[in-house]
């Protein structure tokens, strides 16, 4: 892929996690840094100097150290990289299906009818957090949820909370089952 | 090998860097050129390790930064990097530090290279 200005430092920004003011302060150096490479030689290679967007996310990452935001990581993923899959079909504006993690450094959100992603939105969601109609996560709120924490209108988890619940400890309006069971 | 590079870079940039900005205000990339130019290429600083180091020098009012339009073929200013007076003392307190701690080193060096010697 050849990377111009803009989408070389969008793809960095795409797997760093820092606060506003060093995200401002990197896209600022990268731009300058960039434009002085293109000023000294017009066929400047920006993945040639200064390497992949992977590559300078992780050094970055790697000497920010306590710079870098601290952060919760709930995606699935062990993976390093960024990932992001979107079909090209629609559903009421919605991408049919979408799937985007973050990697192991950061949390990446998707939204589709079938969304699968560190966070996820759809109607059939998957994520370390999902919502949505019918949700499966670690932490699931949706219609119908299905997860380590289960929160909904059939909750199905370790700990299910819900106007039906059923799990580990169940916390039911209409109807709890589960080892432990309350009824709200 | 290269863990043990990084762990040495780390340390060091930090101190040649506030000594190439105690001789002159730069920005970025002419710090990135000045480190190889400097040290006869044998220090090749990449961009994602630079400027982490500039932000830690500049939260820690070593260095101070400003926008200037020097060269008038740019469209926008640069961003040129300047030591602080807290800087100056810590490059001399690093300094220091550094020339004790290496001598400490080479005396051990050395003295390894005298014992294989015998």
């Amino acid at each position: 892929m050849t990377y111009n200005k803009e989408n070389y430092i969008k793809e960095v920004m795409k797997e760093l996690t820092t606060n506003k003011a060093t995200r401002k302060r990197i896209i600022e150096d990268l731009e300058m840094r960039i434009e002085d490479g293109f000023n000294e030689d017009p066929y400047f290679d920006i993945e040639k100097e200064l390497g992949t967007p992977s590559e300078i996310a992780t050094e970055f990452a790697e000497n920010l150290g306590s710079s870098a935001d601290p952060y919760i990581k709930v995606g699935l993923t062990i993976g390093e990289k960024h990932y992001e899959y979107k079909s090209k079909t629609k559903v009421f504006g919605l991408p049919l299906v979408h799937i985007h993690t973050g990697g192991s450094r950061l949390n990446k959100a998707a939204k589709g009818i079938i969304a699968i992603g560190d966070i996820s939105y759809g109607v059939i969601s998957i994520g370390g957090v999902a919502t949505g109609i019918f949700t499966f996560g670690g932490v699931s709120v949706g219609l119908v949820a299905f997860g380590g924490v289960a929160v909904g209108g059939l909750a199905f988890g370790g700990v299910a909370v819900g106007l039906f619940a059923a799990g580990g400890v169940a916390f039911g309006i209409l109807k709890a089952i589960g080892a432990l069971k309350y009824f709200l | 090998m290269k863990q043990f590079t990084k762990q040495i870079k780390k340390g060091l940039l930090e101190l040649v860097i506030l000594k190439l900005l105690n001789d002159e205000d730069l920005y970025g990339y002419s710090l990135i050129q000045k480190v190889k130019e400097k040290s006869n290429n044998s220090l090749d600083i990449k961009d994602g390790t630079l400027y982490p180091i500039l932000y830690r020098l500049e939260d820690s009012n070593m260095i101070e930064s400003y926008w200037e339009q020097i060269d008038t073929t740019r469209s926008k200013p640069r961003k040129y990097y300047k030591i602080t007076d807290n800087g100056k003392t810590g490059l001399n307190d690093m300094l220091d530090e550094y020339l004790e701690i290496s001598k400490g080193i080479n005396l051990i060096l050395n003295s390894e290279v005298n014992n294989n010697d015998l």
